[in-house]
């Protein structure tokens, strides 16, 4: 008979250790064997230290939340401003819906009247609940021949024919999407911009030429750092003169080098953030 | 019964809903109640405070652009949880091609003072974790967070997003599409690592 250990079970590997401690594996890691094996028990304790560290080492800063509401109301109200609403029935959406239940039910009428020429299609009373501000314009099929015109008599339902896709040739509700999309938008309030340039040391040079007395900040990683406060056209200005300087714009927010005519300058201060990041191996 | 109380109560999914019926304030309630998620996840990335807050504000920009379009197939937390480590990934590839150390600490000097020498910079105290007083485990556990900045970033990622408690190994495997058991070894490796490094 031999005498019997202390701990008689074995010392768990590290990760049953660890998912035990997590509570992940309570059935395969006896707690009894932590409790009297002093390097388990070593080992839990430093696990705990460690969640704890870890825990309030990775409580944000007190304004983070503050700053992201600031950047949500901005993203909204600049969403709002170009039309977009949030609500699944807002007016937008509500125009849009009525519009194509305005083409259906244009395309139904044709289906059921012979060919009548060019005319309006009954839209008014639904086009009067749309806003005034999106028109509905529907387009039905180019006149025929006076003579199958004139042989069709007045209020003469007919047979349908089938309408070929020729037949119709739009049907509209305010601005095409394209058009839309075509609009030139303001900036936001605050925009941040990673340049990459070939020679820091140049870049700063640039940097201070275009941009007088503005302070940069070297970062730990190499890059370098500025915020300027700008009025909107300048910002697209200053963008152009960094392109030309051989920088190369890597964000893709606008405002964009060779594309300032989609900012709509409202003569607005943009707080404009940028980094000089520069190029591997440099 | 206040609007802000009433929010508190409701769901996330009431939450998004009444969003998506115009109520600003409720993205807000939301933002309250996840942004330090989102923090956490894209530091447990990143291993970075600034970028982790620059992609915590990215990831709320997102969702409410896509709000309006969300149906509630999944929890809310776990799409939130999905688009912040998505960018903060991007992010990470971002850095890492432009060749950027992954884990620095943004509290250390801007300029000049590098103090990278691969050492932990700081006195690690006395390994005994008995009762020696609370500073000696205030200090440990700052130094728990310089030290997790260094660690490899799978390992950090793993480890950060078990200690926000809400996660459990199989919710971590999910969002970081690995097996469970790489989870379990990555969390247990990046414990032991840490403990190594602080003499624990």
């Amino acid at each position: 008979m031999s005498e019997k250990p202390p701990n008689p079970s074995p010392c768990p590997d590290l990760e049953s250790l660890s998912a035990w401690f997590d509570g992940e594996e309570e059935q395969e890691v006896a707690a009894g064997h932590v409790e009297a094996c002093p390097e388990c028990n070593r080992k839990v304790d430093a696990y705990g230290v460690i969640r704890k560290g870890v825990r309030q080492g990775l409580a944000p800063a007190n304004d983070l939340i503050h700053r992201i509401k600031a950047a949500c109301g901005r993203e909204h109200a600049s969403r709002l401003s170009r039309g977009w609403a949030p609500h699944p029935f807002s007016p937008l959406r509500l125009a849009w819906a009525a519009g194509l239940v305005l083409v259906a039910g244009g395309l139904s009428l044709l289906l059921s009247r012979p060919p009548r020429g060019a005319q309006a299609l009954p839209v008014a009373a639904g086009a009067a609940a749309l806003p005034s501000a999106m028109p509905v314009n529907v387009v039905t099929p180019a006149a025929p021949k006076p003579a199958a015109l004139a042989a069709a008599p007045a209020g003469d339902s007919g047979v349908a024919r089938p309408v070929a896709a020729g037949d119709l040739r739009l049907v509209s509700l305010g601005a095409p999407p394209a058009a839309a999309a075509a609009v030139p938008q303001p900036l936001p309030a605050r925009i941040r911009h990673v340049w990459v340039v070939g020679d820091l040391a140049a870049a700063r040079g640039i940097v201070g030429r275009t941009l007088p007395g503005q302070p940069l900040a070297s970062t730990r990683n190499g890059s370098l750092r500025g915020e300027v406060e700008l009025r909107d056209a300048d910002v697209v200005r200053l963008v152009e003169a960094l392109q030309a300087a051989g920088f190369s714009l890597v964000s893709p927010q606008a405002p964009q080098p060779g594309a300032g005519q989609q900012v709509a300058v409202q003569g607005r201060p943009v707080a404009y953030a940028f980094e000089l990041v520069p190029a591997a191996g440099k | 019964m206040s609007k802000n109380t009433t929010e508190t109560a409701l769901t996330d999914a009431e939450l998004v809903t009444r969003f998506q019926n115009g109520d600003r304030s409720a993205y807000e309630a939301l933002v309250d109640r996840h942004s330090e998620k989102a923090y956490q996840i894209a530091y447990g990335v990143l291993g970075n405070r600034e970028d982790a807050e620059e992609v915590a504000q990215d990831v709320f920009i997102r969702i409410m652009r896509a709000l309006t379009h969300f149906r509630g197939d999944a929890e809310f937390t776990t799409w939130m949880y999905r688009i912040a480590i998505n960018l903060a990934r991007n992010k990470y590839r971002w850095n890492k091609s432009r060749g950027v150390p992954q884990s620095f600490s943004l509290d250390a000097p801007i300029e000049g003072g590098d103090n990278d020498s691969g050492n932990p910079g700081f006195d690690v105290p006395s390994p005994r974790l008995g009762p020696d007083g609370q500073a000696v485990i205030g200090e440990l556990e700052r130094n728990v967070m310089v030290e997790l900045e260094k660690l490899p970033d799978i390992y950090r990622e793993a480890l950060v997003m078990r200690n926000m408690e809400e996660l459990d190994y199989n919710q971590i495997a999910d969002l970081l599409g690995c097996k469970l058991g790489t989870i379990k070894s990555r969390i247990a490796r990046a414990r032991e690592e840490l403990r190594r490094r602080l003499n624990l």
